[in-house]
């Protein structure tokens, strides 16, 4: 066999690949307009996909069409919002999870991992039951409280990381020290609060879409697309990591700065997510699992994919949330969990494979 | 002289792991390092690739000190196959082999990166792996493809940490064959650290026996393999036969410690 042959093969091989897999990435960015264009149609006032459609697009072409201003209105100011914060945080907790999961080489690890979820918990509670945040009490304190506890956090573990040379093992076990250090304190402030403050505390914990608007849609939207492109300069040192400390160094890799930078800017990802939202679970956990099942490993392609997977999950999750029990809106917290479960076994037992 | 460690000190929790190391390897030479477990194999090892940074002394490439080389540059001049590895996520063969090829990438694996790894997919016989999972492979297996992916990395010297510990007979010799013949026909250096002292002095050209970190004796296999060196380090009874100048131990009873 002469050698082009041989080259040509493998090549081929890993250009197959690359192409599948850049097709799956068009096709999860096509559902995320289908199920967004579902998802405006549903709800209370029953507008009809032809409105809905015209609705949106008379936005980003004013001359074009001419909808009623009732269903601009709902479309624009009530749904619309909504379902864009469910994309960007859905993308925020998948990015952050998969580049968790990547440097600290862990397949449990998630957004929360460095006891993100529970500090943020902490701070929001703190603001609302006894108005002590940074900044006092309304809704734009607690979000400023959570996100810096959740900073406060993870910086803490990655300060004690630098202090003492620490393993990604390690790493874990302080975040889920810090987990309890804040699930503790947080129990304290609800044992002390009045009834109503520690129902909105359960509230927020549970997770909460309903109060998106615009702006914090765009300030989460900045967040993802600031760090995005970060992370994705790293994919291939991550791709290095999962072979394990010893081999990436040997490959050239500076792994305690590639690994400070990951959780870094995941820290600051899931912060600036969960601030506005509260804790929602799993979505950061299954997302890269998912992905990696659908496309495998390589972070190039697992970033984007995770990414919009995310969107996906936690979209179609908030729309689940609004209409099963409409008029009833449940925590998306909630829905999350039951819808992501079940796919996530299916996955598990289709996959036969050791690992999963 | 591609490889040379001068009085070099290493400390691991303040314990002196390795003690006034010197030696030096040529282009096409094969080096075994030999001794008990915790003898300082290992770590020599990882100082050179430096996933440890020695207290004192110098390891020099082809006369440049390793400590102001970047890493990057360094990856392209040494490959490090480590003893075992575990790959926290599933990963295919083709993507474990091509990794060998990061210190050369940007983005897009080039044509000549998949050439690379093609000729040595092939050269090893990995070819039917190429999209198997990592973690289903045999030990034999897995240990070409940790093999494969040092050689894509085209380096100079070639690391190799117990490569045929927990290998069946024929995964044993085919891999030393392996290396052998890399290193004769690429005039590359190796450095291996190995248990078996019979297939030590086969494949090597020198040999270094090292003792509580510290370098006993060192030089051709029949020079380092005699029954006197075998007793001091690994404090093991043994009978040397020599056949055709390779010596042959046989083990005969573990002394009692002195």
């Amino acid at each position: 066999m002469n050698k082009s042959k041989i080259k040509a093969e493998a090549q081929q091989l890993y250009l197959g690949l690359t192409k599948r897999k850049t097709i799956f990435i068009i096709f999860l960015s096509l559902l995320i307009v289908v199920i967004t264009i579902i998802a405006a149609n549903l709800g209370a006032a029953s507008l009809g996909i032809k409105e809905v459609i015209s609705a949106i697009f008379s936005k980003i072409f004013p001359a074009y069409s001419r909808p009623e201003e009732s269903a601009f209105t709902i479309i624009w100011e009530l749904r619309l919002p909504r379902i864009f914060m469910s994309i960007v945080v859905g993308m925020g907790l998948a990015v952050a999870g998969t580049v968790m999961q990547g440097v600290l080489k862990n397949p449990l690890a998630s957004p929360y991992t460095l006891g993100i979820a529970s500090a943020a918990g902490f701070g929001a509670a703190l603001a609302i039951i006894s108005g002590i945040g940074f900044f006092g009490t309304s809704y734009l304190w607690i979000a400023t409280n959570a996100f810096l506890f959740a900073l406060l956090s993870s910086f803490l573990v990655l300060g004690l990381a630098k202090l003492k040379k620490a393993s990604p093992e390690t790493l874990i076990l302080a975040g889920v020290a810090m987990m309890f250090l804040f699930s503790a304190m947080v129990s304290f402030l609800q044992y002390t609060g009045t009834t109503e403050n520690v129902t909105a505390v359960v509230f927020w914990l549970m997770g909460d879409l309903s109060k998106a608007s615009w702006l914090k849609v765009g300030v989460v939207a900045l967040i993802v697309s600031g760090t995005f492109p970060l992370l994705m300069r790293y994919a291939w040192d991550f791709n290095a990591l999962t072979f394990g400390d010893e081999t990436a160094k040997s490959l050239g890799i500076d792994v305690e700065k590639v690994r400070l930078v990951g959780l870094v800017l995941s820290s600051l990802l899931t912060a600036g997510t969960i601030c506005f939202v509260g804790t929602i679970g799993f979505i950061g956990l299954a997302s890269p699992h998912i992905s990696r099942m659908i496309i495998g490993g390589d972070h190039r392609f697992l970033l984007p994919t995770s990414c919009l997977m995310g969107a996906v999950l936690l979209l179609a999750a908030d729309t689940a949330a609004r209409t099963i029990f409409s008029p009833l809106i449940l925590p998306i917290g909630i829905l999350t969990s039951f819808l992501g479960v079940p796919l996530f076994v299916w996955l598990i037992i289709k996959r036969r494979k050791e690992y999963w | 002289m591609k490889l040379k460690i001068q009085g070099l000190n290493f400390r691991y929790n303040s314990r002196l792991v390795l003690k006034d190391i010197n030696l030096e390897v040529g282009e096409g030479e094969i080096l075994t390092l030999l001794g008990p477990n915790g003898s300082g194999k290992t770590t020599l090892l990882r100082c050179i690739v430096r996933i440890f940074n020695p207290e004192k002394g110098h390891i020099l490439i082809n006369g440049k000190q390793i400590s102001k080389i970047k890493r990057k540059e360094l990856a392209k001049r040494i490959g490090y196959v480590p003893q075992s590895e575990h790959s926290s996520f599933p990963t295919t063969v083709l993507d474990a082999v091509l990794i060998g090829r990061k210190p050369y990438l940007n983005w897009n694996p080039s044509d000549k990166d998949f050439r690379v790894v093609s000729e040595v997919l092939h050269l090893l016989e990995l070819k039917e792996f190429a999209l198997r999972d990592l973690n289903e492979l045999s030990g034999g297996e897995k240990q070409k493809v940790l093999i494969a992916r040092a050689i894509v990395q085209e380096p100079e010297i070639m690391l190799l940490d117990e490569p045929t510990a927990n290998l069946d007979l024929r995964h044993q010799l085919e891999i030393l064959e392996i290396i052998k013949k890399l290193v004769k026909e690429k005039g590359i250096s190796a450095i291996m650290a190995m248990h078996d002292l019979n297939l030590a002095p086969r494949y090597s050209d020198k040999l270094v026996m090292l003792k509580n970190g510290e370098i006993f004796c060192m030089g051709a296999p029949e020079q380092v393999i005699t029954s006197g060196n075998i007793k001091s380090v690994y404090e093991v009874e043994a009978t040397i036969y020599n056949q055709s100048r390779t010596p042959y131990v046989v083990a005969k009873r573990a002394l009692k410690k002195l």
